[in-house]
């Protein structure tokens, strides 16, 4: 990854502390102060970071009587930054801003200080395009710097020396909020937050203080506790879901969390239970597995040194927090974790609690019961097919997009491509419900039809529904498809990767037969499938199991 | 060799990617090593104030051209700060 540098003043180039952005990363530092020469877009250019301080392109406002003068400068500035995204759409811009000035208490006490005001105004006109810009990021160095103290973050020996504003422990901080940033842009963000529950959610131990002596809403550590879940409940209603793991029996959590009036997490709010005495690795490997959600999604706080050691030890991709000696700080440390956040939300983010908890309860039950088809049956499973529609095609893209497990082409289709696929061939999406609710449009599927043969271009399916066999019922559906197309022949591509083993699976388990030498080219060519593809074949004939769930 | 010119003699091989310094370190001054030119000069100098944990003021930041100036500079406690 290469990443290009820009700044209004001097940087460090050559300290090591830069490869902490990311560690791939490569960088090019521009000559200082230089926006706009394009000699460094010769190499190709990742990511570009514009770090700016207004001190370094506007005059003592103070002194000059001609303040929209000023303003045209910023406005300049703005525009060279509509101008670079307009240009390159490929590339991802950070803007770094500060306009930090020594305070002067007496001076501000009456009115709004002028380099306040125009970073208010270069502000409100940056988040415009911000917003309209997906590749395009602000960070606000004044707050990361006010957080550390400014006073060790700027070094006025440095700027005289040599032109660089920042101290070394300035720019140490600035590379680590920079590499937040980027680790966000490139990697998806944390799901799950792992809870304990003694001393973690409240202070005592349930089994020896008994629930009436639980610190928790009192005064002191008590109020902090409390804080702490009030964090916890914001986290959940961006959607992230939370589960506890915690050595105890489970009725007294339960009870705890239902009973006792200063708690502000409620049984409700809970996704997963692993209330027990097994090791903690072992339960969130099974939460793993039961949200289909990987290790890496996963965070875990705990108050007990050695539990967060054994987690560490065993299941090295969570991240497992290292709380505040102090709890009076840890509603602040959450709240500054950055693992969970992410830069925007869709209306699905906030209905995952609820998805996630009607899963694990399905699962819960669906283990209790020793007949499991009978109790399938007993569910009231009702797929319905419906038509690729503009209300629709939205979600038809997301799921191209989220869905890894159960997908057999992972083709990452934009609203465009599927408008055209609908069009040119046939395509469906199934909705769900039963007793668990409504789980809506869980599956997309796309045909192509020709020389009496239909291949599967796509088809993929939610994983929070698996467990139903419903993907034999979508399998029945294509075969009847088919046969009302008077198709003898039906082929599934499918291309594997890293996490699509479910999909692979359920071939397996259905006895598709792969395709080789000269039938495959010739399927790929009449199809124009990719050259990394597989193709099975469906025997129309087989007969497929598990339908009697949905007669 | 002592303690103080030992670390120096680390700081100087980070700061400029070198494997070995020559033997007369002592004498050594800007513009014997490669990439010891004025920028490198402050990179260095702000390497052994994080090294040393001491700190600079602008007046002696500027002069410091030499190891014989930077080792004087180093032993002198005025020099000495409390470092974060």
């Amino acid at each position: 990854m290469n990443i290009l540098i820009r700044s209004s003043s001097f940087l460090f180039p050559d300290f090591d502390i830069w490869k902490n952005i990311h560690k791939n990363a490569k960088f090019v530092f521009a000559e200082y102060s230089d926006f706009h020469s394009n000699k460094y877009y010769k190499k190709k250019v990742d990511s570009e970071v514009l770090v700016i301080f207004f001190k370094d392109i506007i005059e003592d406002l103070d002194a000059i009587p001609n303040k929209n003068i000023e303003k045209k400068k910023i406005n300049k500035l703005i525009s060279l930054i509509e101008n670079k995204l307009k240009k390159n759409k490929e590339i991802n811009f950070i803007l770094c801003i500060s306009n930090y000035e020594h305070s002067n208490v007496v001076n501000d006490a009456k009115f709004e200080n002028n380099l306040n005001k125009l970073k208010n105004f270069f502000l409100q006109k940056i988040y415009n395009l911000s917003k309209k810009n997906p590749n395009f990021y602000v960070v606000d160095m004044d707050k990361i710097f006010s957080e550390e103290g400014y006073k060790s973050c700027f070094d006025n020996r440095n700027y005289y020396s040599f032109r660089c504003r920042l101290s070394l422990f300035g720019q140490e901080i600035l590379i680590k909020n920079l590499s937040k940033v980027f680790k966000r842009i490139y990697n998806s963000n944390k799901k799950v937050l792992l809870l304990d529950c003694d001393n973690t959610l409240w202070g005592g131990v349930i089994a020896e203080d008994g629930i009436e002596n639980l610190q928790i809403g009192q005064d002191g550590v008590g109020l902090a506790y409390q804080d702490f879940q009030k964090v916890i409940i914001k986290l959940k209603a961006k959607g992230i879901i939370l589960a506890l793991v915690s050595k105890n029996n489970e009725k007294d959590v339960k009870n705890v969390l239902e009973k006792h009036k200063s708690m502000i997490i409620k049984n409700k709010d809970i996704s997963a239970y692993k209330v027990n005495w097994s090791e903690k690795s072992k339960n969130i490997k099974k939460i793993s597995e039961d949200l289909f959600l990987g290790l890496d999604s996963f965070v875990f706080w705990d108050d007990n040194p050695i539990e967060r050691e054994k987690v560490r030890l065993k299941l090295k991709n969570v991240d497992v927090i290292e709380p505040d000696k102090d709890i009076a700080n840890w509603p602040a440390q959450l709240l500054k974790y950055s693992g969970f956040s992410k830069f925007s939300s869709s209306k699905e983010d906030f209905k995952k609690t609820t998805q996630y908890k009607m899963r694990s309860k399905f699962l819960e039950k669906k283990e209790e019961f020793k007949d499991e088809i009978a109790y399938l049956k007993k569910i009231n499973i009702k797929p319905n097919i419906i038509k690729i529609m503009p209300e629709n095609i939205n979600r038809a893209e997301q799921m191209c997009t989220k869905t890894n497990q159960f997908n057999f082409t992972t083709k990452r289709y934009k609203i465009n491509d599927i408008k055209n696929l609908n069009k040119n061939s046939l395509a469906f999406l199934v909705e769900l419900k039963d007793d668990y609710g409504e789980h809506g449009i869980i599956s997309l599927v796309i045909l192509k039809v020709a020389n009496y043969t239909l291949i599967v271009d796509t088809f993929l399916m939610s994983c929070r529904i698996m467990g139903r066999y419903l993907e034999n019922w979508i399998l029945n559906s294509i075969k009847k498809i088919a046969l009302s197309k008077k198709c003898t022949n039906v082929f599934f591509e499918f291309t594997e990767t890293q996490k699509n083993q479910v999909a692979m699976t359920f071939i397996k388990e259905n006895n598709f037969k792969i395709i080789k030498s000269n039938k495959l080219l010739n399927i790929k060519n009449i199809f124009n499938v990719s050259k990394k593809s597989k193709i099975y074949e469906y025997d129309l004939k087989k007969k497929i199991n598990f339908l009697e769930i949905y007669e | 060799m002592n303690n103080i010119e030992k670390k120096l003699i680390e700081t100087l091989k980070k700061t400029f990617k070198i494997n070995k310094i020559p033997t007369n370190f002592k004498k050594l001054q800007m513009g014997d090593i490669k990439k010891w030119d004025s920028l490198g000069n402050y990179q260095l100098l702000i390497a052994i104030e994080k090294q040393f944990k001491i700190r600079f003021e602008t007046s002696i930041f500027t002069e410091l051209k030499s190891i014989k100036e930077i080792l004087k500079a180093i032993k002198n406690e005025k020099n000495f700060i409390i470092w974060r």
